[in-house]
């Protein structure tokens, strides 16, 4: 399949499956049908060509995979369902209070409905990858590293608590939105994340999960261009992945930012990154993806490691930490305040940290505690006691890269 | 004073499974062509109101009432072997034109179609 049917499929898959759910309800074999819609698609169309309206072409092949669907389960069963004998008014109270201004673009009500409260993280993300991605489960298999059987049971749980959950195909009402959006951004880093860095696993970025997950949120983006946090989230996406082939060396290491080759940053990702969170910026409504993007538009901007503006930074995170006290954050806190007054300063705010937070014990940060720790020891020329400590980071992490970046460090120093 | 009538269209059971159906020949586009000609002309006179396709009856839901209260169930009220396609609403001078104007579709078209009047005001008790 060349990259442009692929494109184009992935583009059309959650427009497909908005039609039939709307016409038709049952998300869950609605689903099912566009997956084989795509699949028909993806072996028809490099043979045959693309069609002339290739939406209308898959939603006609989807709907005839619905009927089918449909038509084997009635075999089955007579599915019946309590239908809502009260007053059907009750159920609707936003289409009578709020008709015209509730979005319903089939993306962002996929996207809400996947991102449904009532899934678990892991069943959001590959409900998401699968229903507005287009991906195949076997594609959404490998890039978490599991077997296909065990995402596809873990898709059509998604989908049978979607359904026990009475989960619809509607906007959610105002009070709702927020919340149901945040989820959504909440799900679209989880897997920019995953494919940033993989948490198991030889190779350090996937390629795949990022590319996706800045899809994605490109088209959410679009579509909810007054959302501060959505713009906040592309830009520190971008901001990213405009450092992706910097951060490995040639034989697969680990390149820790102040030794990145600076001129391979990719330009027009940081042009489009920084623009996006400046202009977002002065609309005064900050939150955590846009202070995250501010600190990464910041390091972008610099022209070396040594004029970085690490007093700003500290101060980005000390923002962040307000918004978002997590021991991720308060850990880059103290590198940052180390970078911009000096190593011991950073270790007083590390142990102060460590006191009240006990970040070396966090599962989050107990790793990492122990690398920057190291790091901080090493500017300080404590060259022994930053050994012991790269070494007990490297046994904390499973990412090899990461382990053999630490254990070389630590073998320099001692 | 005119009268309102439901056209309603039926098709084969088996034929709207048949993998053609979603390639119609050369004839039936040429029938379907025929049929929206006519149905401008009845638009022109103003006696046509609508006219609407239907999905396969397996996207339809019944919902009807159970002694544990109210049930939908997916599927049509009943299984037949001809099954309702499309319908239409015309709005006419008398029984006699609406036959005559079904004839004319029947004629293009093939397919039998069952005319029903759409009881008016003047038919509430």
């Amino acid at each position: 399949m060349t990259p442009d049917v692929e494109h184009l499929l992935r583009t059309e898959a959650p427009q497909v499956l908005g039609a039939l759910v709307r016409r038709f309800g049952r998300f869950d074999l609605a689903e099912d049908a566009v997956q084989e819609a795509l699949l028909a698609a993806s072996q028809v169309w490099p043979v045959e060509g693309v069609p002339e309206n290739p939406r209308s072409w898959l939603i006609r092949i989807g709907y005839r995979k619905l009927v089918d669907l449909l038509r084997s389960e009635q075999a089955r069963r007579r599915r019946e369902q309590q239908a809502a004998a009260a007053d059907p008014a009750m159920h609707e109270p936003a289409r009578q209070a709020e008709p015209a201004q509730q979005t319903d673009d089939s993306l962002t009500l996929l996207l809400l409905l996947c991102c449904h409260p009532a899934l678990s993280p892991t069943s959001q993300v590959a409900l998401t990858l699968r229903a507005v991605g287009g991906l195949t489960t076997a594609e959404i298999a490998h890039a978490y590293g599991t077997t296909e059987p065990t995402m596809g049971t873990r898709i059509s749980r998604a989908k049978q608590q979607l359904a026990r959950a009475g989960a619809r195909f509607t906007a959610p009402t105002d009070a709702d939105r927020d919340s149901r959006v945040a989820a959504v951004t909440q799900v679209l880093y989880l897997i920019f994340n995953e494919g940033y860095t993989a948490t198991t696993g030889d190779t350090l970025a996937r390629v795949d999960l990022t590319r996706e997950a800045i899809r994605l949120t490109r088209m959410l983006h679009d579509r909810l261009l007054d959302d501060p946090e959505v713009t906040g989230l592309l830009a520190l996406m971008l901001l990213n992945e405009a450092r992706r082939t910097a951060r490995t060396s040639r034989d697969d290491e680990l390149v820790p930012l102040d030794e990145q080759d600076r001129t391979q940053w990719n330009p027009d990702l940081i042009h489009e990154g920084t623009e996006l969170i400046d202009t977002v910026w002065s609309r005064r409504q900050i939150g955590p993806y846009q202070l995250q993007a501010a600190i990464a538009a910041v390091h972008a901007t610099a022209p070396s490691p040594e004029q970085t503006d690490w007093a700003q930074i500290a101060a980005l995170y000390l923002w962040l930490e307000r918004l978002t006290p997590t021991p991720p954050v308060r850990l880059s806190r103290v590198v940052a305040v180390a970078k911009a007054y000096g190593p011991a300063r950073g270790l007083a705010l590390l142990d102060d940290l460590n006191g009240r937070h006990g970040l070396d014990q966090e599962p989050l940060t107990r790793q990492r505690e122990r690398a920057v720790r190291a790091h901080l020891l090493h500017m300080t020329g404590d060259m022994a006691g930053a050994a012991t400590l790269y070494r007990e980071a490297a046994a904390l992490t499973d990412n090899q890269v990461e382990q053999r970046y630490l254990l070389d460090r630590a073998h320099r120093l001692s | 004073m005119t009268m309102k009538y439901l056209l309603l269209s039926y098709t084969p059971a088996a034929a709207w499974d048949a993998a053609t159906a979603d390639t119609p020949s050369e004839e039936a586009l040429a029938a379907f062509a025929a049929y929206q000609k006519f149905e401008q002309e009845l638009a022109a006179t103003g006696e046509f109101v609508t006219s609407e396709g239907l999905g396969h009856p397996a996207v339809s839901t019944t919902v009807r009432k159970s002694p544990d209260g109210v049930v939908a169930t997916d599927g049509p009220f009943a299984e037949l072997k001809e099954v309702l396609a499309s319908f239409a609403v015309i709005d006419v001078a008398s029984h006699e034109r609406a036959v005559e104007i079904v004839t004319r579709i029947v004629d293009v078209l093939g397919e039998p179609i069952e005319i029903r009047p759409i009881m008016g005001e003047d038919f509430t008790a």
